[in-house]
């Protein structure tokens, strides 16, 4: 009876009638520790393993602060390689193919693909089992119970901050295989900041890995557009950090070039679950003109200028923890 | 005419709640979820009923599974005025099955790749955000300790906010302010910076979802 659809329309009628001021943050008071506490590093690494030797397909979608979009995946792993076609079904089209850490984006309505390597996609889980790398320093992972999203059951763990400088996460993982179900950025004050989650899914769907390698191998027609990236060290372009931020580690910095000579060097710094990075620029100042702070959902972006360039910081995380990375950065010559 | 008129209306309402409640319990299957989430794309104010309904399923779990259950504690004054209301009223329909809604044409959507860029409030505000204490050589040593110490106040250097780089762009939402600069610097963090252990299960999935990088 409490599922039943009616009683669903009624109880949606009383809560817009009663609730006027009830807020997206109807859920419990954070965190809740009535659950066991885990290992988290362990954890992440079941959710990671989740997806291998698994083939699945399903809707998804995502808000972020006051926005919402959806989108259609397909994924498949055959062991070795993983093969993934996400579809946006909101906004204008779009079309991500990826096998591993190789991304080839679609955009049919400008016939045009953007193709990249994201080496966030392969440093995981190595990088949890690292001696320097303590993420059980900063974070404490809960146990709560089970809970029911997208038609499957799920096991629910909540990620508590035990500091101000990052933000907490629910995830749900379905019972059997451990894939992700639905991923909360939550505040301290329980807020969600962000959310994914999927609406419909199928485990064990018939994807076939040919078939979507067919489609990334597929660009007649097309504009192809490679970005220039190319791997380097922050300090050996004159940058500094005078003293580490809490729990975030510097995992590389690249140089980003665009045309007529310009290029932005970006710093990247990690917690094991947050990240931030910098952003280093020639002052340019028909650009580069307000400083302050901004955010979106659970986006936060610091700039300023430092001397004869523009820094700018931008992450997941609390702006307490982009200040503190605004304080610390320097220029060594 | 003018209750017929009425009725339709409740009838339309009804339908599209009716869809939504199937579609966030994951009983549409693929072809029925990306109908609707065509169609609701189309639906001023869809995001808000949407949170109504998820806002409604954690109340209705958090009651079913009572006492065993502490996962979803809703806010129980919220809860207890809702049950109270129950009592004095039942459901006195049953709604028809209602078809799903024609897929429609998307047109141009002009917050496509925006993102809601939101000054600050005040000057005050931004002190309080950005008033970090950061000691020279001074931070502590996280390795062993409970709880790391959250930084201590000290005065903010920061607060001057330009807006002369923000465009405003009309969208559903209302007027927006568009930071085309902060924009791309965003889309190359979602691309590159997030390297966290959350980037697989969720953080691709969003990026490509979300991705306003390609212009």
């Amino acid at each position: 009876m409490w599922q039943s659809r009616a009683f669903k329309q009624l109880l949606l009628g009383l809560y817009v009638g009663l609730a006027a001021s009830t807020v997206w943050a109807q859920l419990p008071a954070y965190p809740v520790k009535d659950g066991q506490p885990l290992v988290l590093a362990e954890w992440m690494e079941r959710l990671h393993e989740a997806a291998r030797n698994r083939s699945y397909t399903g809707t998804f979608m995502v808000q972020s602060g006051s926005d919402m979009a959806a989108s259609k995946i397909w994924h498949v792993c055959d062991g070795r390689q993983q093969f993934e076609r996400i579809e946006t079904l909101t906004g204008s089209p779009r079309i991500t193919l990826r096998r591993n850490d190789e991304v080839m984006t679609f955009l049919p309505e400008r016939q045009m693909v953007l193709k990249e390597r994201r080496d966030a996609l392969r440093i995981f889980p190595d990088f949890l089992r690292t001696p320097s790398q303590k993420i059980e320093t900063y974070y404490q992972a809960w146990r709560l119970g089970r809970d029911r999203v997208a038609g499957v059951d799920a096991e629910v763990v909540d990620v508590v901050p035990k500091d101000g400088l990052r933000h907490g996460y629910r995830i749900w993982s379905e019972t059997t295989t451990g894939l992700v179900v639905k991923l909360q950025t939550r505040a301290a004050s329980g807020q969600v900041l962000e959310q994914v989650a999927f609406t419909e899914l199928q485990l064990n769907a018939p994807v076939k890995t040919d078939a979507l390698a067919r489609q990334m191998s597929n660009t007649k027609g097309m504009r192809v557009v490679q970005p220039q990236i190319t791997p380097t060290q922050a300090e050996s372009h004159g940058w500094r950090l005078r003293a580490d931020v809490p729990g975030f580690q510097a995992m590389s910095t690249q140089v980003r070039s665009y045309g007529e000579g310009q290029s932005t060097l970006q710093w990247i710094f990690s917690d094991g679950l947050a990240s931030v990075s910098l952003f280093l620029q020639s002052f340019d100042a028909n650009r580069h003109r307000q400083e302050g702070a901004l955010a979106d959902g659970v986006m936060q972006s610091m700039s300023k200028r430092v001397g004869d360039h523009w820094v700018t910081a931008m992450g997941e995380v609390p702006p307490e923890t982009l200040g503190l990375f605004m304080q610390s950065i320097q220029r060594t010559r | 005419m003018h209750h017929t008129h009425a009725t339709n209306s409740a009838t339309d309402a009804s339908a599209s709640h009716e869809q939504l409640s199937a579609l966030m319990d994951g009983e549409c299957t693929s072809q029925e979820s990306a109908e609707l989430f065509q169609a609701l794309a189309q639906t001023p104010g869809w995001q808000q009923t949407w949170h109504d309904f998820d806002t409604v399923g954690c109340a209705l779990r958090a009651h079913a599974q009572g006492a065993a259950g502490p996962l979803l504690k809703p806010h129980n004054v919220f809860v207890q005025g809702v049950m109270d209301r129950l009592q004095a009223e039942a459901p006195s329909w049953a709604p028809e099955p209602l078809p799903l809604a024609k897929q429609q044409a998307l047109p141009e959507a002009a917050n496509d790749g925006v993102f809601r860029w939101k000054m600050v409030a005040s000057i005050a505000t931004m002190a309080a955000v950005v008033s970090v204490a950061w000691q020279l050589g001074g931070v502590a040593d996280p390795v062993g300790s409970q709880m790391a110490a959250a930084p201590k106040p000290v005065e903010s250097t920061v607060v001057a906010v330009n807006s002369s780089t923000l465009q405003p762009v009309q969208t559903p939402q209302g007027t927006m302010l568009r930071n085309p600069e902060l924009e791309a610097l965003m889309a190359a963090h979602r691309q590159y910076g997030g390297m966290t252990a959350l980037q697989m299960p969720a953080g691709f999935l969003r990026t490509a979802t979300f991705d306003s990088s390609v212009r």
